[in-house]
């Protein structure tokens, strides 16, 4: 079905406010990164146990590139975040965890928040946040941001670069980030930000929607497609497009495209390290591959078909199995609200072709609803 | 309270013919014709948002009387079986309150009338997709569902 500038306009501002209920908001970051300097604090305290190596604790993962979305089923945001040890990779991977384990259970109030998981330590803040942190060390022969964290049997360093991987995402939305922000310095926006590094461009949005739609989809099913290759997938075939509508279709369209097959391997390189490889898992167990595919085929199909025309409601109904339920009244009751403000500040116009509701046009008078 | 209508010096209340044009003027595509025993009947398309159904809307007005407005396609549908909130018997539509002089025969019809029922369609899709009628209003105390005059 073709759809108009309009309506695109009108499912794209439903689609953002929906991410805006599954992302963290500014206050919450704002809480979060308060306690991790907290913890930071406490790590690098003089005369404690890791204070001789100059500890770094910073956020990497979706926290970082602002493509948080709220896991199902439970209130906690997840926060992963690095704790960088200046040692030698000749120390043990284990050793080094139990490091920074036994410096935060020296506090009797992180000693009860915490939890300890496979490769890091996870603090339970109840109701807000899970901050899972990585113990890591710095990778000497690359340099830079590189570090080494422990691998999932915690018997070798893997290489890891979360700021050099946040700074080529960062480099993928550069320039939609630019143009956004000059739209909304022409349009005169009320508290215009700064500047454009906290502007949430069309990526930022795709990943959130596919994260989200992957948790729905694979609630009762296996091997759900894992963050990381969603989100370099999505950013690879991301051509710094504005207009989300649009840009959703061509960036799932474009994705496959960027798996990088070789010697029939199909693999999503990590684009700051062309040695290492995020579908790892995909070589022995192929059934991975194929899911990924068939996902991405269900949601584009399910994306097309989103009736337009036949009311408010039907989008809703078509949007909730991708989305889920109760995420998407909140986000139209929330929806409504912005008519509602508009109203409420005379600003709510009714225009001439079939008396649509807009910014110009006959002013909306005053009116108080009755009847039953 | 006493009801006692104040008219601004001079003011005069629209005539049928008045009304019909200000209807034709700001709604071009719509229809309005005027019966020979002074009703006005107006029929025309809203659709309060792009996405929204394209909503074929028949307005009746008979001097000075709160006009009628009523949905002819496509049909109203009920949310969970509910009555659909702000009608009247009959699935008329109740848009504003009399006693807080909302509306009177002074006022040109186009330029309320017209958009409360496109903010009213625009309330029902989403009294639709949530349960909740999220645009305000009031309801008369009893079960008495009769228009206010």
């Amino acid at each position: 079905m073709i759809l108009s500038i309009e309506q695109k306009k009108q499912i794209e501002e439903i689609l953002i406010i929906l991410c805006e209920q599954l992302e963290i908001s500014d206050a919450q970051r704002e809480e979060a990164k308060h306690k991790y300097r907290a913890v930071t604090d406490w790590l690098v305290k003089p005369g404690t146990s890791l204070y001789q190596y100059s500890p770094d604790l910073y956020p990497q993962g979706s926290f970082l590139l602002r493509t948080t979305v709220r896991p199902l089923g439970q209130d906690e945001f997840d926060v992963d975040l690095v704790c960088k040890l200046n040692l030698a990779r000749t120390n043990n991977q284990n050793a080094v965890k139990q490091l920074v384990g036994d410096r935060l259970k020296e506090s009797a109030d992180y000693r009860r928040m915490l939890e300890q998981m496979n490769r890091c330590w996870r603090l339970n803040y109840a109701g807000k946040f899970h901050m899972d942190i990585l113990p890591a060390i710095p990778d000497i022969d690359r340099g830079k941001t590189n570090i080494l964290v422990p691998d999932k049997e915690l018997s070798q360093w893997k290489e890891s670069n979360p700021k050099g991987y946040a700074e080529w995402f960062e480099g993928r939305t550069k320039m939609a980030r630019a143009a956004i922000y000059k739209q909304m310095m022409e349009a005169a926006v009320q508290d215009l930000p700064e500047d454009d590094s906290r502007i949430k461009t069309p990526l930022h949005r795709i990943v959130q929607l596919l994260k989200r739609h992957r948790d729905i989809s694979f609630q009762n099913k296996n091997n759900p497609p894992i963050s990381i290759i969603i989100t370099t997938l999505a950013a690879k075939a991301y051509r710094g497009e504005i207009d989300l509508f649009d840009s959703i279709f061509s960036v799932i369209d474009g994705m496959p495209k960027e798996i990088t097959i070789e010697n029939s391997i199909p693999k999503v390189k990590n684009p700051t390290n062309d040695q290492e490889n995020f579908a790892d898992k995909w070589e022995n167990e192929p059934i991975l591959y194929k899911t990924f595919l068939s996902w991405l085929t269900d949601l584009r199909r399910d994306l097309s078909s989103i009736p337009v025309g036949s009311g408010i409601a039907a989008i809703k109904k078509a949007l909730v199995p991708l989305f889920g339920e109760r995420i998407m009244e909140q986000a139209f009751k929330k929806y409504a609200e912005k008519i509602e403000d508009k109203r409420r500040n005379n600003n709510l116009y009714t225009g001439t072709r079939n008396a649509m509701l807009g910014t110009t046009g006959i002013k909306m008078a005053k009116n108080t609803f009755y009847g039953k | 309270m006493g009801r006692k209508k104040f008219y601004l010096k001079g003011a005069k209340k629209l005539t049928m013919v008045q009304q019909q044009s200000l209807l034709k003027y700001y709604f071009p595509n719509s229809e309005c014709n005027i019966s020979r025993d002074q009703r006005l009947s107006w029929k025309g398309y809203i659709q309060p948002t792009p996405c929204s159904q394209n909503y074929l809307v028949q307005l009746t007005y008979h001097r000075g009387k709160r006009p009628d407005i009523v949905v002819l396609f496509p049909k109203l549908e009920k949310w969970n079986g509910q009555k659909i909130p702000h009608t009247f018997s009959s699935e008329r539509l109740c848009l504003y309150r009399n006693i807080y002089g909302e509306w009177s025969p002074f006022k040109p019809i186009a330029t309320t009338i017209v958009p409360w029922t496109s903010l009213w369609l625009y309330y029902y899709e989403i009294w639709l997709s949530t349960g909740e009628w999220l645009g305000g209003g009031e309801h008369p105390p009893s079960d008495n569902d009769k228009a206010e005059d």
